[in-house]
């Protein structure tokens, strides 16, 4: 197919190369092997106390990687996890009393009623989403700790449940040595099934469900039962946890189950990289042991005054709080988690090992595009107030918008951009008023404005300099009253008498909110906020849209009005090619985000490209 | 009226007013910003301790101390906006939600580490000893003072959100927030503000409370947490929904307290969330939102 | 009209709030037909394609497919009766790899057991390799091989659409619906769709298309329904309707 080939010339957005199977497996191996000489070495010469702090890490980490199946797969949120790992400490203190209760017994029933709670605790899900899914799960956090609560005060067991210390066969587990070594086995078996079941098709399913649940369902996948599943087979993962962590500690109290307890696991794994099981680990492994290396750091510093002292005695506080210190360094400074940007290091060096040669090279062979147009030299006028050169607009993934379009607006004149529906209108407008970051855009080439550049610049900053827009959807604030919308414009709050000569419907809604106007109104109110804060340059986007022709009619006479006796040159984007003709100057029609076609309104008229660009006979 | 009932009016009164006050801030600062803040029981307490190191060890008069306080939360809310949320704008809402909570982690460590964990009594400022009124109701000058602080600053930010620019400004970046740029409204300015307002009220509402209990980290920090669910029965994006909110759920803690038992208090108010969230999570006021492929 | 029909909507009416999104709007595909539903922006051609996919439930109106009321049934249950479709934004995945995201629509032949996955079972091993396979077969036939391994947003955007509108044909369906698979695709592109639908055509799959490029759809289309603000001006071949002077004005406005 010689599209193809046509399409792979154009150097847009190279995709980044994926890491190969190869390279990815050996890394793999490389983080087992690594994983192993740790554990052998701590069950080995390592001393009790590494070997107590390590069975909590390998707790904690197992109930992290609970909470990473249902977050960093299935995308659901929960902050329900100390309430489940609650549950399974709970079951076990009780089932382990019992005659039955033997070693492996109390884990498996753990297990099986995590489960049954998770899926309580998936019903909401079936509703609700983002935050309201985390205020529920809020809800059952503390509804359990009541629970566990009441139930302790009722038994008389006021300082906790102890658990018989267990024991499997001849294997006494009450041995610290013995029991991480289980737990190292049972950590291990949880990370190769798991990571088998993430290769295969739950693993798929669940990731376009994470991505988008709508549009999950829309390829057919059966989102309800999914999400379920994930909710099951996580919570009873963390109530795993929550049963190991009753047969280690000895004695399961509901003091332990805090609000806070619970958001360290949240912490584990965002500082780890929600998207993975090494992430979930790595961040386990850093939560759990900060506060036992930073109480040592204290240990060693000199007494006597100054900081030393300080940190000895507020170490207790300053522990506690630890993990809310590392979470929000994380947030604010490698917000995608440690593991990603530890991986995208090591594949930056690796790379740059390989490439720099020929990166240098590329980097020479390609003029940038202002050098480029620098040559060309455009004379200067001042009687221009908008100039694009080589205007071009990308968004995030790489989809282009806008490709290489030269646009003029003279001073006093309206100007008409027309174009169907996704030809590029819209973001010829942003790239002009400037994009804010979240929107990740790209914008190529200038924007003259008055000739000095301001592509790039923040819509903030563009409207300071007198670009306003009037844009096609949301353009009015619908709990703000008509006057509030002309106050908030009006450059010190003053409004100009003449508002009621030209816009004299609006006066009689001064005091209605702008939700209650009608679609014509809306549209009036709109351009007389732009037009209250005498702008260098009135940008419309799509004023006619939904109106009917009478009050589109009365619209542009407003504008006529405007531009005739301020003159405020007006850049009018249209479907409405005739509508935004018979007021416009001169116009440019967009195609695919390119200028097919330019001239003044008659000789617009009878061009085939015109007609062309909105039913699709053009060349 | 018996002496119950009119224990049970007055007390939903009391309560109310702390909750509207710490809902109207989550309010302000979620239709502003979209930021839930769960570290609102730490600003709390923060304003608590604040006024209460004015009063204690400054020895400010009261309204000097609650200024303080007030003015100290102002600047340290704008300034959690500036060092933090500013950066994390368009992340996505349960990573705010996180950061929020990580926040209140790191409130309540610096709390603890200036001040200590141990619960401490509030200067006898306002007296504890109830005064009768009519009918039955009595009310201790302590709690009159939070239902007037919080009628009076409600009153006062209501007043400025109608008809100030700055209010106008702050409503219009909470209806349209891109809109309000393209019309020139500083954004960064208006949500910091937002962030001020919200901690001034959450401050103050910590004061109060202590005031008519006492300066205890985990019972205002565990407030601060039920106020959500009183705000959600509002509805997440309406003030007045934070205060019919406000007084629903003090009234039916008020009732259990009474009728049932104190202990039940916190939990029916998450047995109401988890209700609500199941009926209508939009809550009574707030607009639902439609969802698009 | 040639063949059995395939699919039969109905007088759709559908509201928001108080908004006519489509008033009345009915129309019939046959079996092996490729239809295309045009219209000026908010005419409600997305509208048009969310109901009969069951993304919104009709305030009235029936929609059938192969004879089968389905207009009450869940998206993923009309995706399981062979109706695929295609996305008009691709943002949707972009963290999936290709291949995963094409493996989607092998979802009713996988299989999904997650203990049996835990385990690896060599069963497992095969049927995953095998799906695999086919997807990338799949791709290499439409040109986009090289792209199996690569995170779908990472891709350039007319890319990303021509791997979700395969995606759509992996699953192997009897209707496909493709919410505008040219917007925002550079032209040169365009051409690599169209050879995607005869490729459909040939397979005797039903194409219902929903674009804005007129003139792709006069090529590619036998028959259209044009829409306009939620109401329908006529069902007809491409030729009799796009001459038609309320259709251009409806298009290049008044």
């Amino acid at each position: 197919m010689t599209d193809v080939l046509a399409i792979e010339a154009v150097p847009a957005a190279e995709p980044e190369q994926p890491v190969g199977r190869g390279r990815a497996r050996r890394a793999v191996l490389v983080l087992w092997a690594a994983a192993a000489v740790v554990c052998i070495l701590l069950l080995t010469v390592g001393s009790d106390f590494q070997l107590f702090v390590s069975g909590f890490v390998l707790i904690y980490a197992i109930a992290a990687i609970g909470l990473q199946w249902l977050m960093g797969r299935a995308g659901q949120v929960s902050i329900g996890n100390a309430a489940l790992i609650a549950i399974g400490a709970y079951t076990t203190a009780i089932v382990s009393d019992t005659s039955w209760g033997v070693f492996p017994v109390p884990v498996i029933v753990s297990a099986v009623v995590g489960g049954v709670v998770g899926l309580i605790i998936g019903l909401p899900a079936l509703r609700l989403r983002g935050l309201y899914l985390a205020l529920a799960t809020l809800g059952l956090h503390f509804i359990t700790v009541f629970a566990a609560d009441r139930y302790q005060r009722n038994t008389g067991e006021l300082f906790g449940l102890q658990v018989a210390s267990p024991s499997l066969g001849p294997l006494d587990l009450a041995d610290r040595r013995t029991f991480v070594a289980i737990l190292m086995v049972l950590l291990a078996g949880l990370v190769l099934l798991l990571t088998n079941v993430y290769r295969f098709m739950p693993g798929r399913l669940w990731s376009s469900i994470r991505e988008s649940e709508l549009g999950a369902g829309a390829v057919g996948v059966p989102t309800v039962r999914w999400k379920l599943a994930a909710f099951v087979g996580s919570s009873a993962v963390i109530a795993v946890a929550g049963s190991l962590y009753a047969y280690y500690s000895r004695v399961v109290s509901v003091e332990t189950f805090t609000l806070h307890f619970a958001i360290s696991f949240l912490v584990m794994i965002i500082i780890g990289g929600v998207g993975s099981i090494v992430g979930a680990l790595t961040g386990a492994i850093l939560v759990t042991t900060a506060p036992y290396v930073l109480d040592s750091v204290a240990n060693r510093l000199p007494a006597g005054g100054g900081f030393g002292d300080w940190l000895d005695s507020n170490i207790f506080h300053i522990t506690n709080g630890l993990y809310g210190v590392i979470l929000v360094f994380f947030l604010l400074y490698q917000p995608e988690g440690l593991v990603p940007a530890l991986g995208r290091a090591g594949r930056w060096l690796s790379d740059r090992r390989r490439h720099v040669g020929a990166a240098e090279a590329k980097a020479e062979a390609r003029p940038t595009p202002t050098e480029a147009r620098e040559t060309e030299a455009m004379p200067s006028r001042d009687d221009i107030v908008l100039e694009l050169a080589g205007l071009g607009v990308r968004y995030g993934g790489g989809a282009r918008a806008v490709d290489d379009i030269d646009l003029v607006v003279p001073r006093d004149s309206i100007v008409a951009l027309l174009g169907r529906n996704g030809a590029g209108k819209t973001s010829v407008l942003r790239a002009i008023t400037g994009f804010f970051r979240s929107e990740e855009a790209a914008v190529e080439g200038r924007v003259l404005l008055d000739g000095k550049d301001i592509a790039g610049a923040t819509p903030t900053a563009t409207s300071r300099r007198g670009v306003v827009l009037v844009p096609e959807r949301d353009k009015v604030f619908p709990s703000l009253s008509v006057a509030d919308h002309l106050r908030l414009a009006a450059p010190h709050g003053h409004v100009k008498e003449e508002i009621f000569d030209i816009f004299p419907r609006l006066t009689q809604r001064m005091k209605t909110p702008a939700g209650l106007l009608s679609g014509g109104e809306r549209q009036m109110l709109a351009v007389a906020m732009a037009w209250v804060r005498n702008p260098k340059l009135l940008l419309l986007d799509e004023v006619s849209l939904g109106l009917a022709p009478i009050l589109t009619r009365e619209l542009l006479d407003r504008i006529v009005e405007i531009n005739e006796r301020d003159r405020i040159p007006v850049l009018l984007v249209e479907q409405n090619a005739k509508a935004a003709l018979s007021i416009a100057h001169y116009a440019y029609v967009l195609e695919s985000g390119r200028v097919v076609a330019s001239g003044t309104p008659s000789e617009l008229e009878f061009d085939p490209a015109l007609t062309g660009a909105y039913l699709g006979t053009a060349p | 009226m018996s002496q119950q009932l009119a224990d049970v009016l007055v007390g939903t009164v009391v309560l109310a007013s702390i909750y509207a006050l710490v809902g109207i801030g989550i309010v302000i600062l979620f239709r502003s910003t979209a930021v839930v803040n769960f570290a609102q029981g730490a600003f709390m307490v923060a304003g608590a301790y604040l006024f209460y190191w004015g009063l204690e060890d400054v020895g400010l008069s009261w309204p000097l101390a609650l200024l303080l306080s007030m003015s100290a939360m102002a600047v340290f809310g704008a300034l959690c906006y500036v060092t933090m949320f500013r950066r994390l704008v368009g992340f996505d809402p349960f990573i705010l939600v996180i950061a929020t909570l990580g926040l209140g982690v790191v409130i309540q460590t610096v709390v603890a580490v200036i001040w200590g964990s141990s619960v401490r009594i509030m200067p006898g400022v306002f007296s504890l000893a109830p005064i009768d009124l009519p009918g039955n109701l009595r009310i201790t000058p302590s709690a009159l003072f939070g239902v007037v602080a919080a009628v009076v600053l409600i009153a006062a930010l209501d007043l400025s959100m109608l008809r100030t620019r700055v209010g106008v400004r702050m409503r219009a970046v909470a209806d349209r927030t891109l809109l309000a740029s393209f019309v020139g409204v500083n954004v960064h300015l208006v949500s910091a503000s937002a962030w001020a307002i919200s901690s001034v009220c959450a401050g103050v509402a910590g004061a109060a409370f202590a005031l008519q209990h006492e300066l205890n980290p985990l019972s205002i920090n565990a407030l601060g947490l039920v106020a959500f669910p009183a705000v959600l029965l509002g509805g997440m994006d309406s003030i007045r929904g934070a205060l019919v909110g406000g007084l629903l759920m003090a009234l039916i803690q008020n009732l259990v307290t009474t009728y049932i038992g104190g202990i039940w208090s916190d939990v029916s108010a998450y047995v109401v969330l988890l209700a609500i969230l199941l009926v209508r999570p939009s809550g009574i006021f707030g607009s639902p939102t439609l969802a698009r492929l | 009209m040639t063949g059995p029909v395939q699919l039969e909507v109905r007088s759709a009416v559908l509201t928001f709030g108080g908004l006519v999104a489509l008033d009345d709007v009915g129309f019939t595909a046959a079996d092996g037909e490729i239809f295309g539903i045009v219209g000026p922006n908010g005419a409600g051609k997305s509208a048009l394609l969310n109901c009969i996919t069951g993304v919104y439930r009709m305030d009235s109106g029936s929609v059938r497919y192969r004879g089968q009321p389905i207009e009450r049934l869940k998206p993923h249950q009309i995706a399981a009766l062979g109706v695929a479709r295609t996305f008009q934004n691709t943002d949707y995945f972009k963290h999936l790899a290709v291949e995963d995201f094409l493996m989607l629509s092998l979802m009713s032949e996988q299989p999904t057991s997650i203990v049996a996955s835990a385990l690896a079972l060599p069963r497992i091993r095969r049927r995953d390799r095998e799906g695999r396979a086919e997807a990338r077969g799949f791709l290499e036939e439409f040109g986009l091989g090289a792209y199996a391994a690569h995170t779908l947003g990472a891709l350039p955007y007319g890319v990303q659409k021509r791997i979700d509108i395969v995606r759509a044909l992996v699953a192997k369906p009897s209707l496909i619906l493709m919410d505008e698979p040219t917007s925002g695709m550079p032209v040169a592109e365009r051409g690599a769709v169209a050879d995607i639908i005869r490729h459909a055509r040939a397979r005797a799959i039903t194409v219902v298309v929903v674009d804005h490029d007129v003139d792709f759809v006069r090529r590619e289309c036998d028959r259209l329904l044009v829409l306009d603000r939620g109401a329908s001006l006529g069902v007809g071949s491409p030729d009799e309707l796009l001459t038609r002077e309320d259709v251009i004005q409806a298009y290049v406005g008044v």
